[in-house]
């Protein structure tokens, strides 16, 4: 049976991988991390990473389409790493990102990206899948 | 390979504060009988059962909750929709098979009773009921997840310190969400909770009630509210209690086990919930 800690240790497994939150985003919730934590703790960084997803999501200018693009995934780059937060579709109804941490010098962004993506939809997958 | 930093599973989720002895700021409520118990209880690593009267249970194991009920937020227990009421999951459109889960329902249920442990625990320090402990054997041989007691209350007084925009956490199963008439503003952009409550409110249900009918988190629901109360999309709150002098009781909740025996007096509760409805909905035609 996968537990939250066991997708997180594997996001851990990403070259470069610095830490890894899940959020719920409806009430700011750390609801699991692993990684370090020398920048900010992780319930500070769930409630930040919350603000940033809620001001997003909320802001017409950061949609493709007129219609409004449906939020997927938001890169933040910073001179010495990069954080991606992605949308994780789930049958348990909240509305949970994660935020996976890569260091720039160690990591890929690519991989990372795309090893991220593959957690988000084996985490969506509806339990009848079993 | 940095994995071996990953926390393994059943672990306590210790705040990281206390972990480098840092010192734990002061928590925003003030301190009740609840609190001061759970404290007791953490430090003597006990388990069994603290009841806060008819509003709800929390369930210990080595000083560690696993499990919480309130009768302001909706079970843990409650199954996810039916995958035919969902829209289907975007799928690739590289014709890629979609990769075949392990299996999501492990975390699918930590995650559930994780929200509701928090968003039950929340409500629960408003509770004026004298809590009681009584030693027992833990509820579940492998509880879905363990939280320290302080962890609990620091998240609690987190959002204890968000802005309440009109909406008090005190009137969460009390006072209906009442949407404007009008509305003065030309752009409004809301996320998805938002909208969900905005268009499910319908002048009669509490945000208690919302949260349940659409399998939210009671807290959830109620950020949403103050968030659509900030865009005056929704009246406040703050003087609605007098139109519902009635709180509504539901009956005092279960352990999973189900072994407290039906505890429900001459009145049903689900009778007194329809008259407030009814009340509060002819009142809104006066």
């Amino acid at each position: 049976m996968v537990s939250i800690d066991g997708c997180l240790s594997r996001l851990m497994g990403v070259p470069g991988a610095r830490s890894v939150t899940l959020v719920d985003c409806a009430t700011g919730l750390c609801v699991a991390s692993a990684g370090r934590e020398d920048v900010v703790d992780r319930h500070e960084n769930a409630a930040g990473t919350t603000e940033v997803v809620r001001a997003i999501l909320a802001d017409p200018a950061m949609s493709s389409t007129s219609a409004g693009d449906d939020i997927e995934e938001i890169i933040v780059c910073d001179v010495n790493g990069y954080h991606l937060l992605a949308a994780v579709d789930t049958s348990v109804d909240a509305l949970l990102f994660l935020h996976l941490l890569i260091d720039r010098a160690q990591g890929n962004l690519a991989l990372a990206r795309h090893r991220l993506q593959r957690m988000v939809q084996e985490m969506a997958a509806p339990e009848r899948a079993r | 390979m940095r994995g071996d930093e990953a926390r393994p599973a059943g672990t306590v989720r210790e705040p990281p504060h206390t972990a480098a002895g840092a010192v734990v700021p002061a928590l925003a409520p003030p301190e009740n009988g609840l609190i001061a118990a759970l404290r007791r209880i953490e430090e003597g690593r006990r388990t069994g059962v603290l009841r806060a009267g008819d509003d709800g249970v929390l369930h210990l194991t080595d000083g560690a909750v696993t499990f919480a009920e309130s009768r302001w937020t909706p079970a843990p227990d409650a199954g996810p929709p039916a995958p035919s009421d969902r829209w289907p999951a975007p799928g690739r459109t590289d014709g890629a098979p979609r990769p075949v889960p392990d299996d999501p329902a492990g975390w699918h249920r930590e995650t559930r009773v994780l929200l509701a442990i928090f968003d039950a625990m929340y409500f629960l320090l408003d509770s004026d009921a004298a809590p009681s402990f009584t030693e027992r054997p833990p509820h579940r041989p492998v509880p879905e997840c363990r939280i320290s007691p302080t962890a609990l209350l620091r998240e609690c007084a987190r959002r204890r310190d968000e802005p309440d925009a009109g909406w008090p956490s005190t009137l969460v199963d009390r006072a209906p969400v009442v949407p404007v008439r009008t509305v003065r503003r030309r752009r409004i952009v809301l996320t998805a909770p938002q909208i969900e409550v905005i268009l499910n409110a319908d002048g009669r249900r509490t945000p208690a009630d919302l949260a349940r009918d659409l399998g939210r988190t009671a807290f959830g629901c109620l950020t949403a509210v103050r968030a659509l109360t900030a865009a005056e999309l929704v009246r406040p709150a703050r003087n609605e209690p007098e139109a519902l002098p009635v709180r509504r009781r539901r009956p005092p909740p279960q352990g999973p086990d189900g072994d407290e025996g039906a505890a429900s007096g001459p009145w049903a509760p689900v009778e007194l919930d329809v008259l407030v409805r009814l009340r509060a909905g002819l009142e809104e035609l006066t």
